[in-house]
């Protein structure tokens, strides 16, 4: 017997038994259920077909669950609405980034990661940039075009109290080939809408191999040490104002893509 | 996010925030409504891009048109319409699109049910989650919606209801009903 070749009346607690196995009967209905399902064993199998496919099949669902699309995904979504809605970011003044101050352990250490090893990818660039700048003098070398557009974008104040922003970042003319950088500016350098207000944000136009959307560092993420304008070995470095905050952006140079 | 008394914002705190062109309630909105609706999307359209065009154009039809929402149903439930209505949207216009520059299908169910299945254990979830989404892509669109609304979208019967316009006798049938065709549908091959 199926639910379709029953009575009106049978075919009524069949349908119900949807109701039932969904938890969405009353006191009465489910215990006016129960009895009818004692008396009629067809209906057992039927419940059964229901049960499988309701909610409360936790096991079932779990090995039929939707993927997630990736953050990126979700990022060109968030971008459009904003566009269409005309919503913009609030910048924290004190923060110098809408970064929630609350920024989670792990993404914490994940920055402190990225910084570390960006530094160290500095360090080298700028040592082998340095020998290098003694034979062949260069141009102030600039980030690839397109990573500027999509994350420097337009400043919004030129009266920059930094002596360097991204654009005018010392690059290593040769040996620095897809080596991790750390360009800093500060929040009056550089304007990144995709900084939102969350403990992620993703540059796109950016390569991080194996990672797509990181923590933008705050003053409270990293020390800066007071650097002059000149280093002694000649080289431009990072200033920071008073009170400015910086925000750290690791990005990975493919001289060939850069514009020269 | 939090409020400034240290609370989540309310749903209304943030529809009133992105009102003003606040983009963190923007983002706070999307993160906390933007798994659900593209599970819905998703599970009525089995394509990504597809389903993210749907939750965008379901939140931008939202939130564009604050001004209707008068607080009779949930958010959630007034969203999840407008992104379902949207997929479906979509669905009708994907099928049109297909039959004119596709060969005609006349697929039955036994096509598509592998007549020789592999063995439960060698199904991943991938596999059982392809199946469950073509199967789902059978029913009538009625039928579809309901499921789809029910289990994936986490609605009651009283808010499906009252979302579509019927009643819960109504959700009731049109639920029961697909379960026994997807019962049908996918045989026992991926179910015990």
């Amino acid at each position: 017997m199926t639910p379709d070749h029953v009575s009106p009346r049978e075919g009524v607690s069949y349908l119900r038994l949807a109701a039932y196995a969904d938890g969405e009967l009353d006191t009465a209905s489910r215990q006016a259920l129960e009895q009818w399902l004692a008396c009629c064993p067809d209906a057992e199998e039927v419940l059964r077909d229901q049960q499988r496919f309701s909610p409360g099949n936790v096991e079932f669902w779990s090995q039929v669950a939707v993927p997630e699309p990736s953050a990126a995904a979700w990022y060109r979504v968030l971008r459009t609405l904003a566009d269409r809605l005309g919503c913009r970011p609030e910048f924290s003044a004190a923060a110098g980034t809408n970064l929630h101050p609350r920024t989670n352990s792990a993404i914490r250490k994940l920055v402190a990661g990225l910084v570390a090893a960006a530094a160290a990818g500095l360090m080298i660039s700028l040592g082998l940039w340095g020998i290098r700048s003694q034979q062949t003098p260069t141009d102030s070398p600039k980030l690839p075009a397109h990573a500027l557009e999509s994350v420097v974008g337009t400043p919004r104040d030129s009266r920059s109290t930094t002596a360097t922003g991204p654009a005018a970042l010392p690059r290593p003319a040769e040996p620095a080939t897809a080596m991790a950088v750390l360009p800093m500016a500060t929040a009056e350098d550089v304007w990144i809408e995709s900084v939102c207000g969350k403990t992620t944000a993703i540059l796109p136009g950016l390569e991080l191999p194996g990672i797509d959307n990181f923590s933008l560092a705050t003053r409270t993420d990293v020390q800066l040490e007071p650097f002059q304008p000149e280093t002694k070995s000649g080289h431009r470095a990072v200033l920071t104002g008073d009170g400015a905050s910086p925000i750290v952006i690791v990005a990975v140079l493919d001289p060939a893509n850069s514009e020269r | 996010m939090l409020s400034s008394n240290g609370r989540s914002p309310s749903d209304d705190e943030l529809l009133a925030g992105v009102a003003g062109g606040d983009m963190n309630c923007l983002e706070e909105l999307l993160r906390r409504y933007r798994s659900v609706a593209y599970r819905v999307a998703y599970r009525l359209l089995s394509h990504e891009a597809d389903a993210l065009d749907a939750v965008q154009e379901g939140f931008l039809k939202v939130l564009t048109n604050l001004q209707r929402f008068r607080g009779e149903s949930t958010f959630k439930s007034w969203l999840l319409r407008v992104v379902s209505n949207a997929a479906l949207d979509i669905g009708r216009q994907r099928q049109l699109t297909e039959s004119r520059f596709s060969s005609p299908l006349s697929l039955t169910e036994q096509d598509w049910i592998d007549p020789s299945p592999a063995p439960e254990s060698d199904l991943d979830r991938s596999d059982l989650r392809q199946q469950l989404d073509h199967a789902v892509s059978s029913l009538p669109e009625h039928q579809r919606l309901v499921f789809v609304l029910h289990a994936d979208g986490g609605l009651s019967y009283r808010e499906i209801a009252d979302m579509l316009g019927i009643s819960i006798g109504t959700v009731m049938s049109r639920l029961f009903y697909a379960r026994q065709r997807l019962k049908t549908l996918l045989a026992d091959q991926v179910l015990r």
